[in-house]
């Protein structure tokens, strides 16, 4: 077929290939995009914010940070509350998702807001901890805020549960963090503002009944001056078994 | 296979598209409507600011930059837009039928020396769209330009707002306690001479802004510098977008 390519200010262009990736036009996002030609002109996320499900969300009040590797303790951690189906999957909700909505991590950041008492530098680490059968999701805890990235809603709709500071729930694996970016130094003692931003490019997905870890180290540990965040897409995804 | 620079008039737009350079070379003739292949080889962003409708924002004169997270009822914005287009069913939140403005680079720097060596870094807001709330006048004096070099002024509809000189923005936007995000990470400045200091992030048009609703920014530095010490600035995409319900 040949390919056809819309002038410049028209509408769409008939039967020109939808270039969107075919998994998600299996779930009916595809008649909400825009035009084709904003399709291919747009930056890389905002056909996917457009949608509506994109959201942010970052610690209210910050934490102790920790001066060495974590073990089981999470600074912030997402848990994926969508009904768990198990298509594709022996294991229910483990691996082949479900009829809920994969969360994809796009994007992670944390920052200190208080002074250390010498230079110090910010690292920050993740972790996936895979579904867990029968197990029931934590409680979401409402004062860590969150945002919509299309500025369109004042309050989060979608069913994840947000948790700080926990050790359970998720339970996390000492030594199986890996690293989100590169770390961040402080020009001197007055720490406050170091900042890291590492960019995921989605390439993180918790499918329901699982949780997204997310933890600061720091080289001289100061008390409540973490504050963590991230940001994420929710779309129903039919992952492979 | 032709000699580089050989002219074979391969079928552009056939079965196959000839993605090749030679095809490039041959259509790149066409002025207004380059084809396929060209706009496959133009970087990421060149066919968007083509449109016309592209812009970038720079504060005037610096700003006072905040040694902490603005919290405690003076959560203010030293730069901020609002999305002054005209808002359709759903008071906005639905977007309407003006135009949605993608944020897509914002940057910072410090023009005046601190008293100490200090980082740099940058905070973000989406304040979303307050139904029936008329929007702030906009500060002529906040620099702005079109990406596209083809427009000497402004000719949208945001209204560009900056803190008084050693003040915060607390209303029109109000922002939200600690609801503050990282943007890009932090640059250190080198010594007490640290003007220059810098950071820009990449946003990849993840966020954005609909008529109504404002997007705002401060930044957040170990040691406050002087007055006048902070420049903040952005780049933002006007687009008209059917946004789903």
């Amino acid at each position: 077929m040949p390919l056809t390519l819309p002038a410049v200010g028209m509408s769409n262009v008939g039967a020109t290939p939808n270039l969107a990736p075919p998994a998600i036009q299996q779930v009916g996002i595809v008649p909400t995009q825009p035009p084709l030609q904003y399709n291919q002109y747009l930056p890389e996320r905002t056909n996917l914010v457009l949608q509506g499900n994109s959201y942010g969300c970052i610690l209210a009040t910050g934490l102790t940070s920790v001066a060495l590797q974590p073990t089981t303790l999470s600074d912030l951690a997402i848990f994926n509350g969508e009904p768990i189906g198990g298509a594709g999957s022996s294991e229910p909700g483990a691996v082949g998702g479900g009829p809920g909505k994969t969360y994809i991590i796009d994007r992670v950041f944390g920052f200190l807001n208080a002074a250390a008492a010498a230079v110090t530098q910010l690292s920050l680490v993740g972790q996936i901890i895979p579904a867990q059968p029968l197990e029931a999701g934590p409680s979401d805890v409402t004062s860590i805020l969150r945002w919509s990235l299309s500025g369109r809603r004042s309050t989060y709709t979608g069913k994840a549960a947000l948790v700080t500071n926990v050790t359970t729930q998720p339970t996390a694996v000492a030594n199986k963090w890996f690293i989100l970016g590169s770390s961040a130094a402080s020009g001197g003692a007055a720490s406050i503002g170091t900042a890291v931003e590492a960019n995921c490019y989605g390439r993180y997905l918790i499918p329901p009944g699982a949780y997204f870890s997310l933890t600061g180290i720091v080289g001289t540990a100061v008390a409540s001056s973490m504050f963590v965040g991230f940001e994420w897409h929710e779309v129903q995804l039919p992952l492979p078994a | 296979m032709p000699l580089p620079g050989t002219v074979t008039n391969p079928p552009v737009l056939g079965p196959t598209p000839n993605l090749g350079p030679v095809a490039v070379v041959q259509e790149s003739i066409i002025p207004t409507q380059p084809p396929l292949s060209l706009w496959e080889f133009l970087p990421e962003r060149t066919s968007l600011v083509l449109q016309g409708n592209s812009y970038g924002c720079v504060m005037a004169t610096g700003e006072i930059t905040v040694a902490a997270q603005p919290t405690g009822g003076a959560e203010g914005s030293d730069l901020a837009i609002f999305n002054g287009e005209s808002i359709g069913p759903g008071a906005g939140l639905n977007g309407g039928p003006g135009k949605t403005y993608i944020i897509d680079r914002v940057f910072a720097f410090i023009n005046v020396t601190a008293a100490a060596a200090t980082q740099l870094s940058i905070i973000g807001q989406i304040i979303p769209a307050i139904p029936l709330e008329a929007g702030p006048a906009d500060t002529a004096t906040i620099l702005r330009w079109s990406l596209s070099g083809r427009r000497k002024t402004y000719l949208g509809k945001g209204a560009l707002v900056a803190a008084a000189a050693g003040a915060l923005i607390t209303t029109q936007p109000t922002a939200v306690d600690s609801k503050w995000f990282i943007m890009g990470s932090s640059s250190i400045g080198t010594g007490t001479a640290n003007v220059g200091t810098s950071v820009s992030a990449e946003c990849y048009g993840r966020y954005l802004v609909p008529p109504g609703c404002y997007f705002a920014m401060n930044v957040i530095t170990g040691t406050a510098t002087g007055a006048a010490g902070g420049f903040i600035g952005f780049e933002w995409h006007e687009v008209q977008l059917q946004l789903p319900a």
